[in-house]
């Protein structure tokens, strides 16, 4: 799996600045031994949506309040619920550059967390080729905590998907999850035909320090 | 009844199938707990168990998968012995109307708790075994008569769950965990790995069951076969699931199914059944065709397999094969900076010794953290948990305290080594039963009262009273290793011929495998890795199994490698070749530098790059000044010109005028925006590397301090990088840390703060959820030690956020951490 560099360098604080050789070459090595050592697992689950009002939604058995998720599911019947990790080895590989070396530990947490995103987006590409038949196309992921959408639904997920069991996900009792390269969110089957962009339009954390410049 | 143990093993049992689709048939609704049924619909429950007897099964689970108190913090007792009373009243019926042709055996059903385990999650070990235990409690008292442990898929949750079974009742206990495609437990187990944990806690039999269907399983069970030595349970799916209509189906029907569980029954495999989407349909059909009396399976019991291995969570390390590598260096004798890293609780120091050994090619670990001062079985607890987390070798837990070992074999992950008994009466009596209840491969040293025979024929003789006593106390003659003892022969020159002969001797005469430390052959004379590295070819020549030595010595490694190359150990000489191949020729007569055996610190102290990378840098160096290699994040060259300033300049003055001050121009530049994390950290670790050789230069002196911080990421977050980061800076600037790790409850915080008068105190929380946390943590310290500063960071926090919860500063990253500290210490 291709773990893009720019993402790297993005995670790392790098604002429109190339970094030097060295640290280029310290990325090339974390991903490479990524590569070599993470098996990513994805599991999803495609459920009926009822949009109650403004900010009511309902996907299959879980009842959302939040308005951000109610507008990114306007209009779409159906949605997909997924969840993605990197399994416990990635917080392995992290904790253990971290003790040998603080450079390398940040390099391998920003590849993994440019990893897991490539994941969830190799994923919905799958799912997208899937509805295509049906003409349906796919929204952009919402997560728990994105906006008003609340952290407390990860315990719908962990429900909906058997995510424990399925791809070894579990939720600390602060609704943390762990391993902590997990991806869980929402993905709307739209009937139109309309252009996605998964950027951070989305998200009110206006000051994050990752946030992408539309 | 005939006793389950006496039946398991001897001849076939079949184990019932699933029971979720068939709760589903009768109108279990999706995300219905399914053991409350055993309160609300026992009859149900009963109806299913029947089905499955009916159908031929000697073995039935209570419906109580999920029951535990995560799930039922209230009825829990009730539900499962509801759960046993169900089976047994199932039972009682068909052996009435005699539709049960054999015995039946009612399995406690216990399932995983949906929680990862600390360090990685936020489950302690000893809660896990408390919420097993409670339901093997329950099983037990409502009459279960085995219990089953399955859809394991962390063998250190599996080992929690064995151990609470095992410490509240006297039923046999079979285990069955869930492999993927791939022959992996989602957290890394392998069936050689997960066979050597369980055997070593001596469980009545091991399986599979789960996730695949039989036809993907073959090759796991083969595996499992191949490595036990206990009857082999395997309870697949009915074959791979899909969704239909919003319910998930699976791709075999029952004589498909049991056409190929019959290829399975073939494969050494002693007690068959069934898991999701199976049914009594499913049994029925596969005991017809086993049973059969033409054309049926005929039973064979599992075969003895008389190997000795070690192993972590994910890795199995066979003794007996090529000579294991274990690393020697985790263990404070004769090193003043690794004593120091166990007083002041250094942990990542510690775990940086155990992962250079393991770049070095060590395959197993010796942990030995025994100080007086210290508190020996606390910190061997939480030495071999971090180092389980970061390191997926086996652990060789070495001591001579019973309570840390107790606790070292308790904690780990796998089956480890333990260092070690001897021929004394008493020792044998104390550590045997310790080794015997968690299972471990014993090192026996051949010494008892009288001292260490000077004579091979008295240390054999030891060895052979060591192999007898552990054999009574149930630890088979393949779990325990011998140690030869090797001596020094600068005061007795004959000693060498002594250990090698009783090497030969125990691997002739016993069938035993033998383990030696072996730098002690050369305590007292000068160049010891000649000495060392020679004996190390001898006494593999003479049948060493397991060799306790330093890795990163390259001398011992040549000599390793050697052998093994030619020994036949080395297929193709292929890793001879990939160590050799591009490397430097070795220059004789010099030796490495800080390489020999007693030297402190200071061997292969590179992290992670190769030998000839960090050569060449420090080639290049030449001249740079100590600011300049920190600036420029050079490790190797920073602490070498830090030892040359040394010379000149006492440790504080190179510290305040170059060490600093350079750190200062990165952090400034990092500050301005022109410099980025990487780099601020690849400065720090270079720091860090001068600093350490600063420091063994004044191990003695105690250390000047700008002041104590206290860092934690706080109660219920577990996310710890930025935390990490932190402590870095503020170490270089001089700062001593406290750091309490992540998960902190706000007392402890507040504790440790009052106890040892600490000013300033760093939080950290990444998510929304734990913020409260934060604001807890604060509200108690400022209620209960009002003079203490608190700074806070964090991905989720703002400056408004912080003041919302009454911190005293933001820090939006890692210098400004530091600058805050200097401005709460003044400088």
């Amino acid at each position: 799996m291709e773990i893009p560099v720019r993402e790297v360098i993005r995670y790392l604080g790098y604002r429109k600045v190339m970094p030097e050789e060295e640290i280029l070459q310290k990325i090339r090595d974390a991903s490479a031994l990524l590569n070599e050592r993470i098996r990513p697992r994805t599991t999803s689950v495609r459920l009926s949506v009822i949009e109650w009002d403004e900010s009511h939604v309902q996907i299959g058995g879980m009842e959302v309040e939040s308005r951000g998720l109610t507008r990114n599911l306007h209009g779409c019947r159906e949605a997909f619920l997924i969840a993605a990790t990197l399994g416990t080895e990635a917080d392995t590989l992290v904790r253990r550059a971290m003790v040998q070396s603080p450079a390398d530990g940040a390099v391998m947490q920003a590849a993994e967390a440019a990893m897991i995103e490539a994941v969830c987006d190799g994923f919905q590409e799958e799912l997208r080729q899937q509805v295509e038949k049906e003409d349906l196309c796919l929204r952009a992921r919402f997560s728990p905590g994105y906006g008003d959408f609340s952290l407390e639904h990860q315990r719908d997920f962990m429900r909906l998907l058997h995510m424990s069991s399925s791809i070894g996900v579990t939720l600390t009792d602060s609704l943390l999850m762990v391993p902590t390269k997990s991806v869980t969110a929402v993905i709307g089957l739209s009937p139109m035909h309309e252009e996605t962009v998964h950027d951070c339009s989305a998200c009110m954390a206006r000051e994050c320090a990752f946030r992408r410049e539309s | 009844m005939k006793d389950f143990r006496e039946r398991l093993g001897r001849e076939w049992l079949f184990w019932d199938g699933g029971m979720g689709t068939l709760l589903q048939a009768r109108g279990l609704a999706g995300g219905e707990l399914p053991e409350t049924w055993n309160l609300r619909y026992p009859e149900r429950i009963r109806e299913i168990h029947e089905a499955y007897m009916r159908a031929g099964c000697n073995i039935i689970n209570t419906n109580t998968f999920g029951a535990n108190r995560l799930k039922y913090p209230e009825e829990l007792a009730e539900i499962v012995s509801a759960g046993v009373r169900i089976a047994r009243e199932a039972r009682d019926n068909v052996y009435q109307d005699r539709t049960a042709e054999q015995d039946i055996y009612i399995a406690l059903d216990i399932g995983p708790t949906g929680k990862l385990l600390s360090p990685l999650g936020d489950l302690p070990f000893e809660e896990a075994v408390s919420i097993f235990a409670e339901v093997v409690r329950a099983g037990a008292e409502a009459g279960a008569d085995l219990v089953l442990i399955e859809t394991m898929n962390d063998s250190y949750e599996a080992k929690a769950a064995v151990l609470a079974a095992r410490e509240n009742c006297s039923l046999p206990v079979v285990v069955t965990t869930v492999y993927d495609e791939k022959g992996k437990l989602l957290t890394g187990g392998t069936p050689e790995s997960v066979t050597a944990t369980l055997e070593g806690l001596r469980v009545d039999a091991l399986g599979v069951n789960c996730s695949l269907g039989p036809r993907q399983m073959l090759p796991i069970v083969q595996r499992l076969a191949a490595a036990t030595s206990i009857p082999v349970v395997v309870n697949p799916n009915a074959g791979l699931p899909r969704e239909e209509g919003g319910r998930t189906v699976y791709d075999m029907d029952a004589r498909e199914w049991a056409e190929t569980m019959t290829e399975i029954a073939a494969c050494g495999v002693q007690v068959l059944g069934g898991c999701c989407g199976t049914t009594p349909e499913y049994l029925s059909e596969l005991i017809g065709r086993v049973r059969a009396a033409e054309g049926g399976i005929p039973f064979r019991p599992q075969t003895r397999k008389d190997r000795t291995v070690v192993s972590s969570f994910s890795q199995a390390v066979e003794i007996g094969g090529r000579p294991v590598i274990i690393g020697e260096r985790i263990n404070p004798t004769g090193k003043k900076r690794f004593k120091q890293a166990l007083r002041e609780r250094d942990i990542d120091y510690i775990l940086a010794e155990g992962l250079r050994q393991e770049d070095a090619g060590a395959h197993v670990l010796d942990v030995n953290v025994g100080l007086p001062e210290i508190d020996e079985p606390a910190m061997m607890e939480q030495v071999v948990r971090e180092l389980q987390s970061v390191t997926a070798m086996p652990l060789q837990i070495d001591t001579s305290d019973p309570a840390a070992m107790e606790r070292g074999l308790r904690y780990c992950s796998g089956k480890p080594l333990l260092n070690s008994v001897n021929g004394k009466q008493e020792v044998l009596e104390t550590v045997l039963p310790i080794a015997a209840r968690y299972g471990a491969v014993v090192v026996g040293l051949c010494l008892d009262e009288g001292g260490i025979p000077d004579t091979a024929d008295g240390r054999v003789a030891i060895a052979r009273r060591i192999y007898e006593t552990a054999e009574r106390y149930g630890i088979e003659r393949r779990d325990v290793v011998i140690d030869g003892l090797a001596m020094t022969i600068s005061s007795d020159t004959r000693s060498a011929q002594v250990t090698l002969e009783t090497l030969r001797r125990v691997r002739d005469e016993l069938g035993g495998h033998t383990i030696l430390g072996v730098s002690n052959i050369s305590f007292g004379l000068p160049q010891r890795e000649l000495i060392n590295a020679a004996f190390l070819t001898m006494a593999m020549q003479n049948g060493l199994s397991c060799a306790i030595m330093n890795p990163c010595s390259e001398e011992m490694m040549r000599a390793y490698r050697s052998y093994c190359a030619l020994a036949d150990l080395d297929p193709q000489c292929r890793e001879y070749i990939a160590a050799y191949a591009n490397a430097p020729k070795a220059v004789y007569g010099q030796a490495p530098a800080g390489s020999s055996a007693g030297a402190a610190g200071t061997a292969g102290t590179q992290s992670g790059g190769a030998a000839s990378g960090a050569q060449s840098q420090g080639a290049a160096s030449g001249a740079r000044s100590l600011g300049e290699c920190i600036e420029r994040g050079l490790i190797g060259p920073a602490r070498e010109a830090a030892a040359a300033g040394l010379r000149t300049m006492p440790g504080l003055e190179l510290i305040e005028k170059e060490l600093i001050p350079a750190l200062d121009r990165v952090g400034r530049g990092f500050e301005e925006g022109t410099l980025f994390l990487p780099q601020l950290l690849m400065s720090a670790d270079a720091a860090r590397a001068a600093f350490d050789a600063v420091r063994e230069s004044m191990a003695d002196q105690p250390r000047e301090s700008r002041g104590t911080v206290i860092l934690a990421t706080v109660k219920g977050d577990i996310h710890d990088i930025g935390k990490n980061i932190v402590k870095v800076m503020l170490e270089n600037y001089g700062y001593e840390v406290i750091d309490l790790g992540k998960d902190v409850a706000p007392e402890v915080i507040v504790e440790t703060a009052l106890e040892k008068d600490v000013r300033l105190v760093g939080l950290s929380a990444l998510m929304t959820t734990t913020v409260v946390s934060m604001e807890e943590t604060i509200r108690q310290l400022r209620e209960r030690k009002p003079d203490t500063k608190v700074v806070v960071g964090g991905a989720v926090l703002t400056q408004e956020y912080a003041d919302a919860i009454g911190a005293d500063c933001y820090a939006r990253d890692a210098m400004a951490t530091v600058r805050y500290a200097d401005s709460v210490f003044g400088y």
